[in-house]
């Protein structure tokens, strides 16, 4: 579910790329968690690492590094949160019937 | 005596009253100081938890992360130092679980042998202490020698069995090691497919760079391409037979490892998502290396050839 909560920062917006601080703020993970899982979703190809490209001494700030979705992560990443919401979703109210009467002695 | 320190005491402290605004500011000033410096001295060692060639990386990021922190708390600085104390010992604490997911590599920095295998490296440590001291002459415990017909030493003979012993508990380790899966993990095979690998593998050379399929631009027509050499080269070279494993090269020019090892993952997730009829039960893993021009495909197939074909 970490996994997927995460992805779902990232679906926010594809084409938006983030850095860890920001993530952890998004998503209330500690670090230590955060970062393992960046690091999977690294390796498989879903997220692309790279590092900001500015001038550290006219920033102020050391150069972040960003996180992307790939447009394989994108698309992969859809198809799993939909599956994953099939599977957990709670069934429409309409959808329930009655036990047939008999049936539960 | 006690009366005299306590006077001089009374005394200095009414000497400093004048200056007591200065000494708190100083002594303020020395506290936030200190404490600003235990997330940095945190992060850093952390980052020595960290492979060699993956800590400046890691240690540079984090230090960005950890600025960042510091510029969004600046108006809170107890609240800025507990998020800063915590995200540093949080990475402290995982370091090794960052550096093995970016990685994919259980190394062997990371301590984690199984149960046995800790038992057989006693027993190794234990075997070279003992074969180290018998080689030491002048530390060796006194050796039976043989008198009559010239003294013989008895160290080579122990030596050489102590040298036995060795290679019996390094055979033994190592075995333990590849029963109990540690080392590099590599993904299983599907149970359909368990035990019936062709041990020959196929080698598919596809010159593509690592950046040219990373980029968005020119990525899918660079995927589609491999996937097209990929398929063309399965077809002629083993018509009608499926894979069970893959282990894909991807180089970087520019030595970025994690550059390569994207790259190689995503040429396993390409081939298998494009190409599910010959690799349905294929797993791979990605790999790294060196910094040509072209990705190497290793495909091991599955011995029998698919059904209907």
């Amino acid at each position: 579910m970490a996994v997927a909560q995460l992805l779902a920062v990232f679906l926010a917006d594809t084409a938006r790329s983030r850095y860890g601080y920001e993530l952890m703020q998004a998503t209330r993970f500690q670090s230590g968690k955060l970062y393992p899982i960046l690091g999977r979703l690294t390796r498989s190809g879903w997220l692309v690492r790279e590092r900001e490209d500015i001038d550290p001494e006219q920033e102020g700030r050391p150069a972040r590094y960003l996180y992307r979705l790939t447009e394989y992560g994108t698309r992969s990443a859809r198809l799993e949160l939909a599956a994953l919401r099939e599977k957990t979703s709670v069934p429409q109210l309409q959808d329930l019937r009655p036990w047939p009467a008999g049936r539960l002695t | 005596m006690m009366t005299v320190w306590a006077v001089a005491l009374g005394l200095l402290a009414l000497a400093a009253l004048p200056f007591r605004n200065i000494i708190t500011d100083m002594c303020q000033r020395e506290a936030q100081t200190r404490l600003g410096q235990v997330p940095v001295v945190l992060l850093r060692l952390a980052a020595r938890r960290v492979p060699r060639e993956w800590r400046d990386d890691f240690h540079a990021e984090w230090l960005a992360e950890l600025s960042d922190i510091r510029l969004a708390t600046s108006e809170v600085p107890v609240t800025g130092l507990v998020r800063q104390v915590l995200f540093a010992l949080s990475l402290l604490v995982h370091s090794r679980a960052v550096a093995r997911e970016f990685t994919g590599e259980r190394l062997p920095w990371i301590p984690r042998p199984p149960p046995r295998g800790i038992s057989m490296r006693r027993a190794l440590a234990s075997a070279r202490r003992r074969m180290a001291r018998s080689l030491r002459p002048g530390l060796a415990p006194a050796s039976p020698r043989i008198s009559g017909g010239g003294a013989v030493s008895l160290r080579w003979p122990v030596a050489l069995v102590a040298t036995a012993a060795l290679a019996a508990a390094s055979t033994f380790f190592i075995m333990s090691l590849t029963q109990k899966g540690a080392g590099p993990q590599s993904p299983g095979i599907p149970s359909a497919a368990a035990g019936t690998l062709d041990p020959h593998y196929l080698s598919v050379n596809v010159p593509v760079a690592s950046s040219e399929l990373l980029a968005d631009d020119t990525g899918p027509s660079t995927a589609r391409m491999l996937t097209a050499d990929v398929e063309a080269e399965l077809k002629k070279l083993a018509p009608g037979r499926s894979a069970g494993f893959m282990m894909v090269f991807a180089p970087s020019p520019t030595r970025d490892i994690a550059q390569g090892i994207t790259a190689a993952s995503l040429v396993v997730g390409i081939l298998r998502t494009n190409d599910p009829e010959e690799f349905k039960y294929a797993v791979g893993e990605g790999f790294w290396t060196g910094d040509s021009q072209e990705i190497t495909i290793r495909v091991f197939l599955l011995q029998q050839p698919r059904p209907g074909s």
